[in-house]
């Protein structure tokens, strides 16, 4: 819960209103945000932890804990699988 | 693809006719078998056809190719030069060539499928000694002050405009588009010197991309307002030309001129930092660069920007394009889709068009705009 959340130098965002498009220049694959995702890159990005962005969106939203926990790790791993961060130790 | 007028454009420029045709010159023998990549109207086919080679082989995907075939008819070269409408990296050629010659740059070399073209080309339509004109093209970056350009072209008419009109949200896509090749500055406007961005040898590279980062110490202040761009060609050991700033350029080719997001001041021993990148994406080229200063004794930047060609693109365009997205025939897909079963059926286009018309009687309201439609899919679509 502790791995640290490093974004790729690669990556591109592109926003328009509250949608979005991830780009990594060097796998070529492009990742859509919806108003969500957004707040999760943000949170994921300038907390660098799942536990950082977690407490924050707790803060933000009257939601679950486990299901919002459960949905943070799910688009994580989607970023991992799309090189768009790399999960690194602490 | 280019128009008629680009091909006219191409054939009208002296600089660039003069280098090749010298280049040509010095590499076509009398049984050469040449072959003319992209070869729009086949000016070069017929050019090598009067240096004496025994064939050319003019590949070009444009349909505009026809003309050649006239042009190679009324000048005697008819049963020399054989026309192949296709792109080249779909050509089969019934030999291999000692000559390769083929201009398919765009404003910059760094254009569509350039480097995927010529290196299919060397490995498929090439001899092993054979020769590519052009040998080398170098790329140079650096960064210019062009206020008024900055002014003019890049802030009007979005920070500034004459309507008293709010159109700040466009500032964003302008400076994430580079400047039209018309704009040409001189060599006194750039601030740093000229460094290298890239070589590309188009007889050895395979990476279409380029990522460079240059580095500089100011020798002279002044306030920069865009990353500037170009290239020097070598058509052949010493024939070459150059767009730089002050060259005797071909007016075909241009400056990339890059907006930076903020002018950037610069004084005398600042250090410049420029990461310049452009990637093949799509059929494309994105170009991303990031801009640092820092200041003269001082550790970190205090100025970056991070721009890119990604930003500037229209997004629909991009969010269709996600890994992630799942779509939906829209009405226009349907038509398509419809056309083509029925070219699968065998029908002809007064059929199809009337069946068209009648399945989507509000797209086409009459018999003439869904035949036009058919037809149209006719020439992209059928054999």
């Amino acid at each position: 819960m502790n791995q640290q959340i490093e974004i790729s130098p690669n990556v591109l965002m592109h926003q328009f209103g509250d949608e979005a498009v991830l780009l990594n220049l060097n796998s070529e694959m492009y990742y859509a945000l919806n108003a969500t995702g957004i707040r999760m890159w943000q949170l994921l990005s300038t907390t660098k932890t799942l536990e950082g962005a977690l407490q924050q969106m707790l803060a933000e939203y009257d939601v679950d804990e486990q299901n919002l926990r459960s949905d943070l790790d799910e688009f994580l791993q989607m970023l991992v699988r799309f090189e768009i961060v790399q999960i690194t130790a602490p | 693809m280019y128009t008629f007028d680009d091909f006219t454009g191409m054939i009208r420029d002296q600089v660039r006719m003069n280098a090749f045709t010298e280049a040509m010159r010095r590499v076509i023998r009398e049984d050469s078998v040449v072959i003319d990549l992209g070869a729009g109207t086949g000016i070069f086919s017929l050019l090598a056809c009067q240096m004496g080679a025994k064939h050319v082989y003019a590949i070009e995907n444009n349909p505009l190719i026809e003309l050649g075939k006239t042009f190679a008819a009324d000048n005697g070269f008819d049963n020399r030069i054989t026309f192949v409408q296709s792109l080249s990296t779909q050509a089969e050629l019934p030999e291999k060539g000692d000559v390769i010659v083929a201009d398919i740059r765009g404003e910059l070399p760094l254009y569509g499928q350039i480097i995927h073209t010529f290196l299919d080309a060397r490995r498929r339509l090439l001899k092993p000694d054979g020769v590519i004109i052009p040998m080398r093209d170098t790329l140079f970056a650096t960064l210019a002050e062009a206020p008024t350009l900055y002014s003019d072209n890049v802030l009007t008419p979005w920070a500034e405009n004459a309507f008293d009109l709010n159109l700040a949200a466009g500032l964003r896509f302008q400076l994430n588009t580079p400047l039209s090749r018309i704009h040409r500055l001189v060599p006194e406007q750039l601030l740093l010197s000229p460094q290298v961005w890239a070589v590309l040898e188009y007889g050895k590279r395979e990476d279409p991309n380029v990522k460079q980062t240059l580095r500089w110490v100011a020798e002279r202040k002044g306030t920069a307002h865009f990353v500037d761009v170009w290239f020097d060609a070598e058509l052949v050991e010493g024939v070459s030309f150059s767009s730089a700033p002050g060259a005797v350029s071909p007016q075909v080719y241009g400056n990339l001129l890059l907006p930076l997001a903020e002018p950037l001041e610069i004084q005398l021993d600042d250090q410049i930092e420029l990461m310049l990148e452009a990637n093949y994406l799509n059929g494309n080229y994105l170009y991303r660069w990031t801009t640092k200063r820092t200041k003269s004794g001082a550790a970190q930047p205090d100025y970056t920007t991070d721009q890119s060609t990604f930003f500037s693109v229209p997004f629909i365009h991009v969010s269709k394009r996600a890994n992630n997205y799942t779509p939906k025939l829209n009405t226009r897909g349907e038509i398509i889709a419809f056309i083509l079963g029925k070219m699968r059926e065998g029908l002809q286009l007064t059929e199809i068009a009337k069946q068209t018309q009648a399945t989507f009687p509000d797209r086409f309201p009459s018999y003439s705009d869904a035949s036009a439609q058919v037809a149209n899919l006719f020439t992209v679509y059928s054999d």
